[in-house]
């Protein structure tokens, strides 16, 4: 048999039982062919390679708001505790004071803000043995979806009011903050909680 | 017959060795310990980082709060607002457990000679005493203290005494010596390798209303 006709399966050419033998050994040799395998073999792995990046990435990014949201937190109780935040008395004026030392990729409105104020050290302690708890500041109602910073005063949460700072008054602030994560979708949703807990300074609330 | 097995078994190997399908394949194989060690050792230190910087906070807002602690004329703090304080500031570790911190509050007193006056005076509510929270048990202890060299450092500021204090063994002023200690345990390491990581953080500060602080379980009997 000559190589030409090794090729094409032996035989005559052109019988029909021949040439489907013939297209059946070239369709084996593509399978041996290793042209691209690195190619292929790279597409296999890439995906799983890319999701192993993209969790250590969100990891980093979460950690860091979390430190971003603690700053934030203590700064704006230091502001309530030195009396520098006296006429802080809505959510609405309560929120930037936080909001202010946050970077822009936070979105302020979606923050919860826990305040809770007593006159003496164990009643603070008393209140902070009610279980932490996180509110979603935002409803859907008619497919309208509107976020609402709320802002607890005491043991009960009632939106809408807070106790404006009053000197050594004691304080728990707490600041949530649902993080933005991909993951989020699929259950993986994170809190993300900054505390800070102080006696308001002894400053002069009368003016002469 | 074992010399031609010993061939074939030759050839295969070489055969192996040559062969480059499936390179990509094993090369991410191998490097997936090393990247799921980065992922999970790069999650734990960040985990310890923030939980430290949690616990730091703890220890300067507790710090803040007792130095309120006393009024001008009356210098006695109550025991139960110590613990209220030290109860009240575990919080601030959320959302990290606070099973395994332990917070301890001291006071160091100077005489006149800007000297640390420690355990003497028996009867006297003079004498250092320090407080440990551990859970939500309150409890008198010896050990830990700030060391000799820490406490003499302090002595170093000489602030102006207080009017009239003489002698080595009346209280001039004093600082309140602030400890909080953590377990902290990484979510893999801890629960798979029983990894857990000591530390602690610590802060004097002066008292601010008063410039010497008396303990006392109910108003009159020191501590």
């Amino acid at each position: 048999m000559t190589d030409s006709e090794r090729r094409t399966g032996g035989g005559a050419p052109g019988h029909k039982r021949d040439r489907g033998l013939a297209a059946a050994r070239r369709r084996f040799r593509s399978f041996l062919a290793e042209t691209g395998s690195t190619t292929v073999e790279f597409a296999t792995i890439a995906p799983l390679f890319f999701i192993w990046v993209f969790v250590i990435l969100q990891m980093c990014l979460l950690l860091f708001m979390s430190q971003v949201l603690q700053t934030a937190t203590v700064k704006a109780g230091r502001q309530y505790m030195t009396g520098n935040a006296t006429t802080v008395a809505t959510p609405a004026a309560f929120e930037p004071l936080v909001c202010a030392n946050l970077p822009s990729f936070f979105n302020c409105t979606n923050l919860v803000v826990n305040l809770q104020t007593a006159s003496s050290a164990s009643a603070l302690a008393a209140n902070d043995e009610t279980p932490l708890t996180y509110q979603d500041p935002c409803t859907t109602t008619a497919g309208v979806t509107t976020c609402t910073p709320e802002v607890c005063s005491g043991a009960t949460c009632s939106p809408g009011t807070v106790t404006a700072s009053a000197p050594e008054q004691f304080a728990i602030l707490q600041v949530f903050y649902p993080a933005p994560l991909i993951g989020n979708g699929f259950g993986f949703g994170n809190i993300l909680v900054g505390t800070t807990v102080f006696q308001v300074e002894p400053y002069p609330t009368t003016s002469s | 017959m074992i010399a031609r097995l010993r061939q074939h078994i030759r050839r295969g190997a070489g055969q192996w060795l040559r062969n480059l399908s499936g390179t990509a394949s094993v090369e991410f194989a191998i490097a997936l310990p090393v990247m799921a060690a980065l992922l999970l050792g790069g999650f734990a230190v960040t985990s310890m980082v923030l939980t430290y910087r949690k616990l730091c906070d703890t220890t300067t807002q507790l710090a803040d709060m007792v130095s309120q602690l006393g009024a001008s004329g009356d210098p006695d703090i109550l025991e139960k607002d110590l613990q209220n304080s030290m109860s009240a500031v575990t919080s601030v570790m959320y959302p990290a457990s606070t099973t395994g911190l332990t917070i301890t509050v001291g006071l160091v007193d100077f005489n006149a000679a800007n000297t640390p006056i420690q355990g003497s005076a028996p009867t006297a509510p003079t004498t250092m005493w320090i407080y440990q929270l551990n859970g939500s048990t309150l409890t008198k202890v010896v050990s830990p203290a700030p060391t000799a060299s820490e406490t003499n450092a302090l002595s170093v500021a000489s602030l102006p005494p207080t009017s009239g204090c003489t002698g080595t063994t009346v209280p001039c002023y004093s600082y309140f010596w602030v400890q909080t200690a953590y377990t902290f345990q990484p979510a893999f390491g801890g629960q798979y390798i029983g990894l857990s990581i000591p530390m602690t953080s610590q802060v004097f500060i002066q008292p601010r209303n008063v410039n010497v602080i008396y303990c006392t379980t109910d108003g009159t009997t020191p501590c």
